[in-house]
């Protein structure tokens, strides 16, 4: 026997159809449907055609027994303007359809049977690329997936109900409320429901709730105190917080329920039916509502949870919840009774979210190492800091002396509602509010205390210090500081107007250090035609007296001239590169950099250079200096003192003396000029061709790096150095003394009892 | 399109033949016969099948790029079990495959299925051929060669020996009643094979039909997880089995209790013996024996399930052309499953008039044809299109 059919009480559809696109999908229609083919009213704007589906069945029978038969009726509903903008959509034709059996069924509206949720995501976006042909093959598909029970994503999941229509949010932790409900756990004993406090949401058009806390017989007395004195402050008060009591209603008993419901309540006599079907008892609640009802505002959440056979999808138990939103007021209770059919409203649930979701949605669900300390939050580092803790990372102590100013605004991750608050304290604030209900692991602070930066304590539990400060003075506090041996350490910042994002990451031990590292990259002029250029830049800039943009200069100055794009560009990037590093065990150096080219086409890219750690040997004569040979160097000026035999040989070192650090980097070596002389005592460094050599270094680093010093060997001794070297040393100083930065004289001899480094 | 993440079944349409691809969510694969017709390759007769194309798209290749099926199960040696074996399938020491045979696209059986059966009797040059490599890999399993268990060299003898004794073979050899859990030298959780025949009377009794008695009859049974008791589908690869074999199939499985204990008789898809033959219900001509055998009867009573299927392997099914395909085995099988239920493989899809293979996934509800596909709002033309690998003429003169 047919099945009774929705479609009989359409009436036909009377007018013209413009829309081609619909005339076309309505003539193919037509073709499969044959003489049987019917266009009938839906409602004012949209049409409907009945269409019979073939279903193949699985041969064991339906799945749970479910009837979905090998022919069934459907109508489709296009939008008579909109269509094919607006997909289709598709409703089971027969009256007794087993809807409440079926997840992805929408409710239904109206007196017409439900939808089918036939696409996971946006339908219309999916009809953007099919025909009306693969419809029916979906409807086909799904219908078959259906009685097969392959309707829901994961077999040993329930798959909760699609519900729509939503009128506003609430939003509170899942597992807190399933706890509530899994251990009965009611205000008062022995009840089925329990009591919690919500703040309605500001600016929303709909009422919105968020979740505050749960009542308890400890708390209640302070809550209700918390809730009185917001209610007696001014209406128009700005920090006025609107608190409503709501409900969590529930089933105490064990049973579980596997049946869906479409038609959805809309006022008091249908969420009792609602309650009742999942043998919720309202009978206590709804003299609390009626009696005791402690609500200011006539609106207030109440929360249905039903408890399923199976943990939901995407959630870590079995109890399904539905968010009502109830409008009571006074004249509508009576005698511990409801006694208007009150109007119930469906709210959608949502989330708060958690460090752990957004580590799984950022496509990282590992915690990375922490905790880790954070200096300079200016606009670098605070994108660097919101990339880490919108993905889930934030064991962070933030730090930065400065405050937000309009200027910042530009190019920094907070915005208006921070000016004027320290950055540090303000981007902590903002991450806490990302996870509000998550104890973080999150300090922040204008600076670290004095004598703590020293104190070999402060820096113990971090396994990571990074640098976005900027700051040269602060750059060479890290490389002086001894507290941080076992801490990774970092330090980026942007350079070359913007385009250049230089990051460095220092090897283990801190050896390469991050001085070294800036050595390194100068010294890779040599090689690399971009960094010369970049060098000769920052050169041409500083002997301009242009201040704008240098190496190592931050983004705080309103005088800066740099995009916000850029930033972004290259905190993206930063943010990636210490991500991945993190996972990694420490091992050599590395520098990282972002090059942005603008031009025709504006592009931007990567490179890397690896470093392996420097010798680091003190001057023999005062160890207050320290010399940081490249790797390689060693062992090239002993190659060369070896091939010299009995003789003495030598030669000149090039690289950067840094007076704050009391370090000598020597990244390269010259050998010793066509014109030298040796013999076994003696060695005559001759000088010709070395002024072209040396310029060729302080023209090639932009003047960062130049001659430093030299060597020369004893073979038969004495193992430091002789009468005539000191009479040298004397000569250099004096004419060292005279320059405008003074150098100091760095002479190493290589001796039969090692290489040994002299500065004076 | 199946979903390839599921365990298969595809009945390929080969006319009065059999050939069938298991198809394990592991990507394992079992083809049970080959009926492989030059002229069913590439253009040649766009009304049959392109078969060769199709398991070559269906079946893995290896890290060097050569396509195999894990397991080749050749029920018997008839022609059309075995058509195409020779030229197809390669043959030899798996380690001389060479760039040509893989130019030939030649596939290889990782692991063969033999009936001592095919010893007894080989009639055809595929035959002879599936004969003479399972004698090239039971040699080197007799001589404990280094390289018996290489993909290429594995071998499995099913069923007692005729003439021809394989007797020191014995540990490699599966009987009827046995449970086959292991493929081409991997174990399967949720899949296993029940061996049924054939069995050692029939090899030595002498009939006209004795290949088709001694036929390798099996069934293929797949659970959802492995410690389910329940299968979730059951299906019968009967060859060319006729009534006498059945007759012992169903007394030697009731004796043993694995009717019972192992679901051994039951069925969700059945492909009907010997394409659909009368003989699997009585002996032939069917006019001097109308009434089809109790026992034969009594097997597809153990159908389960709200719409078993039975596959019947063979031309389109006709009163008028008896021979087989019977139209009165056709009616038997139709009385028990009903009209709905009985597919043809050359009359169920037809695409362009082209019979396609009939697909079924498995599901935890049974066998069921997988979804069907959707197309796209946007298309192009590939280099497979007709039109493109043609010549078009256009005007209206002669050029």
């Amino acid at each position: 026997m047919a099945a009774e059919t929705f479609s009989k009480s359409l009436p036909e559809f009377p007018g013209t159809i413009e829309n081609p696109a619909l005339r076309d999908s309505l003539a193919f229609l037509h073709e499969v449907i044959g003489p049987d083919f019917k266009i009938l009213t839906w409602d004012e704007t949209r049409l409907a055609v009945p269409v019979k589906i073939r279903v193949d069945l699985p041969t064991l029978g339906n799945h749970d027994e479910i009837d979905i038969q090998s022919i069934e009726p459907v109508v489709l509903v296009f939008n008579l303007a909109e269509y094919p903008s607006v997909s289709p959509m598709v409703f089971t034709d027969r009256l007794d359809f087993p809807k409440d059996k079926l997840a992805h069924l929408y409710i239904a509206k109206n007196g017409r049977p439900p939808a089918f949720c036939y696409v996971r995501g946006n339908s219309d976006e999916w009809y953007a690329n099919k025909r009306i042909e693969d419809l029916l093959i979906r409807v086909s598909n799904w219908l078959r997936d259906a009685a097969a029970g392959e309707l829901t994503e994961d077999g040993e999941q329930f798959e909760p109900l699609r519900l729509e229509g939503y009128s506003g949010t609430i939003i509170y932790d899942y597992d807190l409320f399933a706890e509530i409900v899994k251990g009965n756990k009611s205000l008062i004993p022995g009840q089925n429901y329990t009591v919690a406090l919500f703040e309605r949401m500001k600016d929303e058009d709909v009422s919105s709730y968020k979740f505050i806390k749960v009542l308890t017989l400890e708390n209640l007395s302070a809550v209700i105190e918390q809730v009185d004195k917001e209610k007696k402050k001014d209406k128009e008060a700005v920090d006025r917080k609107q608190y409503h009591y709501g409900y969590i209603l529930w089933n105490e008993q064990e049973e579980t329920f596997a049946n869906y419901v479409i038609d959805f309540p809309h006022n008091w006599e249908e969420f009792k039916s609602f309650c009742a079907l999942y043998k919720v008892d309202i009978t206590e609640f709804e003299d609390t509502v009626a009696t005791a009802d402690g609500n200011y505002y006539v609106s207030f959440p109440v929360i249905v949870g039903i408890k399923r056979p199976l943990n939901l999808i995407g959630y870590s138990s079995n109890i399904e919840f539905v968010n009502f939103r109830f409008r009571v007021d006074t004249a509508d209770v009576a005698e511990g009774k409801i006694t208007t059919n009150i109007p119930v409203k469906i709210q959608l649930h949502n989330q708060p979210l958690t460090q752990a979701k957004a580590r799984v949605i950022s496509g990282l669900p590992v915690i990375l190492p922490f905790p880790n300390v954070i200096f300079g939050c200016g606009a670098l580092g605070s994108k660097i800091v919101m990339h880490f803790a919108r993905s889930g990372q934030t064991g962070f102590t933030l730090i930065d002396p400065d405050c937000i100013s309009p200027h910042n605004l530009v190019r920094h991750a907070l915005y208006t509602d921070d000016e004027g608050s320290n950055k540090a304290v303000a981007l902590a604030d903002k991450i806490k509010k990302i996870y509000p209900h998550e104890k973080l692991w999150l300090a922040n602070g204008a600076s670290l205390k004095d004598g703590l930066f020293e104190n070999p304590d402060t820096f113990k539990v971090y396994k990571w210090v990074m640098d976005f400060t900027a700051s040269e003075a602060f750059f060479n506090k890290l490389v002086l500081t001894k507290s941080m041996e076992n801490a990774q350490i970092c330090s980026a910042g942007i350079s070359d107007f913007g385009n250049l994002g230089i990051l460095l990451k220092e090897g283990a031990h801190r050896n390469p250090r991050i001085d070294d590292l800036q050595a390194i990259l100068y010294s890779h002029y040599k090689t690399d035609k971009q960094i010369r250029e970049w060098l000769s830049r920052e050169q041409a800039a500083n002997t301009n007296g242009n201040l704008i943009v240098q190496v190592g200069v931050g983004c705080n100055s309103e005088t800066t001239i740099l995009s916000d794009d850029k930033v972004s560009a290259h905190s993206a990037y930063f943010a990636g590169v210490i991500k991945n590093e993190m996972g990694k065990a420490p091992v050599g150096g590395k520098i990282f950099l972002n090059r942005i080219t603008e031009g025709d086409e504006y592009s931007i890219a990567t490179s890397s250079i690896s470093v392996e750690p420097f010798d680091v040997i003190q001057a023999i004569n005062d160890p207050s200096w320290t010399t940081r040979f490249k790797k390689g160097i060693l062992e090239q000026i002993k190659k060369d003192a070896v091939k010299a035999k009995k003789n003495e040989t030598g030669g000149l070192f090039t690289g950067l003396v840094n007076y704050k650090t009391k370090t000598i980097h020597i990244t390269d070596l010259i050998s010793a000029p066509p014109d030298s002389k040796a013999n076994s005592i003696c060695f005559f460094r001759g000088h010709q061709g070395l002024p072209a050599q040396i310029l060729k270094v302080t023209d090639g680093s932009g003047g960062q790096l130049g001659y430093i010093g030299e060597w020369h060997s004893h073979p038969k001794g004495p193992n430091g150095l002789s009468d005539v070297d000191m009479a040298s040393v004397f000569r250099f100083k004096s004419e060292f003394a005279e320059l405008t930065t003074p150098l100091p004289v760095f002479l190493t001899v290589v001796t039969p009892a090692g290489i040994l480094p002299f500065v004076y | 399109m199946a979903d390839a993440t599921k365990n298969t079944i595809k009945f390929y349409p080969v006319c009065n033949g059999d050939q069938s691809l298991i198809t394990l969510a592991d990507k394992t694969t079992l083809l049970v016969d080959c009926n492989i017709r030059e002229s069913a390759k590439g253009d040649d007769d766009e009304k049959l099948y392109d078969v060769h194309e199709d398991l070559l798209a269906s079946i893995q290749k290896d890290a060097n790029g050569i396509p195999f099926v894990d397991v080749f199960i050749l029920t018997h040696g008839d022609q059309d079990h075995c058509r195409g074996y020779e030229k197809n399938f390669y043959q030899g020491d798996p380690k001389k495959y060479s760039d040509t045979d893989k130019k030939n696209k030649l596939i290889r059986v990782d692991a063969m299925w033999f009936s001592p059966m095919i010893a007894e009797e080989h009639k055809n040059d595929d035959e002879q051929a599936y004969q003479k490599e399972a004698e090239r890999r039971l040699d080197l399993h007799r001589r404990n060669d280094a390289a018996r268990n290489d993909a290429g060299n594995r071998i499995r003898i099913v069923g007692y020996d005729g003439n021809k004794k394989y007797a020191d073979l014995d540990k490699m050899r599966s009987i009827p009643g046995d449970i086959v859990t292991r493929f081409n030298d991997k174990d399967q959780d949720t899949f296993s094979v029940f061996i049924h025949s054939p069995f050692k009377k029939h090899l030595v009794a002498e009939s006209p039909d004795k290949k088709n008695s001694t036929s390798i009859v099996f069934q293929a049974r797949f659970k959802e997880k492995k410690s389910d008791t329940k299968f979730i589908t059951l299906a019968i690869f009967g060859g060319d089995s006729d009534h006498v074999a059945w007759d012992t199939i169903l007394k030697e499985t009731k004796k043993s209790g694995k009717d019972k204990s192992e679901e051994a008789l039951n069925w969700d898809i059945f492909l009907a013996p010997h394409h659909c033959s009368w003989s699997f219900f009585n002996d032939r001509p069917q006019e001097n024996n109308t009434e089809p055998k109790k026992t034969s009867l009594e097997a597809l009573d153990y159908k389960r399930g709200t719409s078993p299927k039975v596959i019947a392997s063979c031309k389109k099914i006709v009163v008028a052309k008896p021979n087989p395909p019977h139209d009165a085995a056709k009616k038997q099988y139709v009385k028990k499953v009903g009209d709905d239920n009985f597919w043809n493989t050359t009359t169920h899809i037809i695409k362009d008039d082209t019979p396609q293979p009939i697909i079924f996934e498995i599901t935890t509800q049974g066998p069921m044809k997988p979804k069907l596909t959707e197309g796209a709002a946007k298309a192009i033309g590939g280099a497979g299109l007709g039109i493109v690998n043609s010549a078009s003429k256009y005007g209206s003169g002669n050029i």
